[in-house]
């Protein structure tokens, strides 16, 4: 191999290497690896729904706190154990005195088969501090166009009763009560460990 | 220029090389079987990679499982944010190919589990494919997340 067409062949590929970088560092100028709400940040919501013990849930309370709220149902085997998992594990890799200040919010879109109790009793196997709520359809209706969520009875049989297609992005809500940052289902752990970091620090 | 053409496109050929190559091993395995672990009279899925090393075309058929009070083939399938779940028929698997059942796609649902599901432990289920027959599977429970 003649030196020049090993110049080149070097050259092309620090080239390439150039580009590779270009394109990693530009495609995520926001410092948040979600997907970030744009300035001025919508305010989250009210929540007001019922908990295990019957008392009321109002995310209003949880100010000073970062809020993740996930929207499920606990006959549900794949998507809401995993995120659930996900969320779980986000929390062990935060440690510290951090994760206290993290609350994770299950809001189920099934009322009929969720009673507050089993909803709890659900979140309850992947961290007992997570908060599982439930309420009326006319309360949970509320939350869910509030939230955007969209959720449907499937026309699908299975032994399981019936099936509940759902909206699965985790809400992300800022200690001011502010939506700030939401992640899809496939958002790797590290992703919102990182982001949770990141809004812990402000 | 045949030479940079030829320089540059090396790694591409290799990886695009890598990509295609077929499973060869003349059998069928299913590997690396996992599920969450759940409580009593919840739903489960397991997961798994079928590797089908055949020559063959194959299908897999259903499973049955002792700890669940019917076990299903399912496909969860995201559409934007949505996720929906969708009872499978049958699942093929492509001669000398891999199929993956992960989380947020293919799965076998157990529905309604006899017993916990703890961490560690395992049990066995049973798959039935159109050719390879019936096999019998041993399931590690265990939390595993996408930590990529």
């Amino acid at each position: 191999m003649d030196r020049k067409t090993l110049l080149i062949g070097i050259g092309s590929f620090l080239f390439l290497l150039a580009v590779g970088v270009a394109v990693f560092v530009f495609a995520k100028p926001a410092s948040f690896r979600g997907t970030t709400f744009a300035e001025p940040y919508p305010v989250a919501s009210e929540i007001d729904l019922t908990r295990s013990d019957g008392s009321r849930f109002r995310l209003s309370e949880l100010r000073g706190d970062v809020v993740l709220v996930f929207f499920g149902y606990t006959s549900c085997p794949d998507v809401c154990p995993t995120t659930l998992a996900e969320l779980r594990q986000a929390l062990l890799e935060l440690q510290g005195q951090d994760a206290d200040r993290v609350k994770v919010v299950f809001v189920t879109v099934d009322p009929d088969r969720d009673s507050p109790e089993r909803v709890q009793a659900y979140v309850d196997q992947f961290n007992p501090a997570f908060i599982g709520l439930s309420g009326s359809k006319t309360d949970l209706e509320k939350v869910w166009a509030d939230y955007g969520v969209f959720r449907e009875i499937a026309d699908e049989q299975s032994a399981a009763g019936y099936i509940v297609n759902h909206t699965a992005r985790v809400s992300l809500i800022d200690p001011q009560g502010n939506l700030r940052i939401s992640f899809g289902f496939d958002t790797p752990v590290e992703y919102i460990v990182h982001d949770l970091k990141l809004i812990l620090k402000k | 220029m045949k030479k940079i053409i030829f320089l540059v496109s090396v790694p591409w050929m290799l990886l695009a090389a890598c990509q295609a190559s077929k499973i060869t091993t003349g059998v069928l395995e299913v590997k690396d079987a996992w599920a969450r672990p759940a409580e009593t009279g919840d739903n489960g899925a397991v997961y798994f990679v079928i590797e089908n090393g055949t020559a063959q075309e194959d299908m897999l058929l259903s499973a049955q499982a002792d700890i669940a009070s019917a076990t299903e083939l399912h496909l969860s399938e995201m559409e934007g944010d949505h996720v929906s779940m969708h009872q499978q028929e049958e699942i093929v698997l492509p001669a000398g190919e891999a199929v993956e059942f992960s989380p947020g796609g293919l799965h076998i649902m157990l529905v309604g589990l006899a017993r916990d599901l703890s961490n560690g432990e395992t049990f066995d289920i049973t798959l039935v494919f159109e050719h390879a027959g019936e096999q019998s599977v041993t399931v590690t429970v265990k939390d595993d997340v996408n930590d990529d």
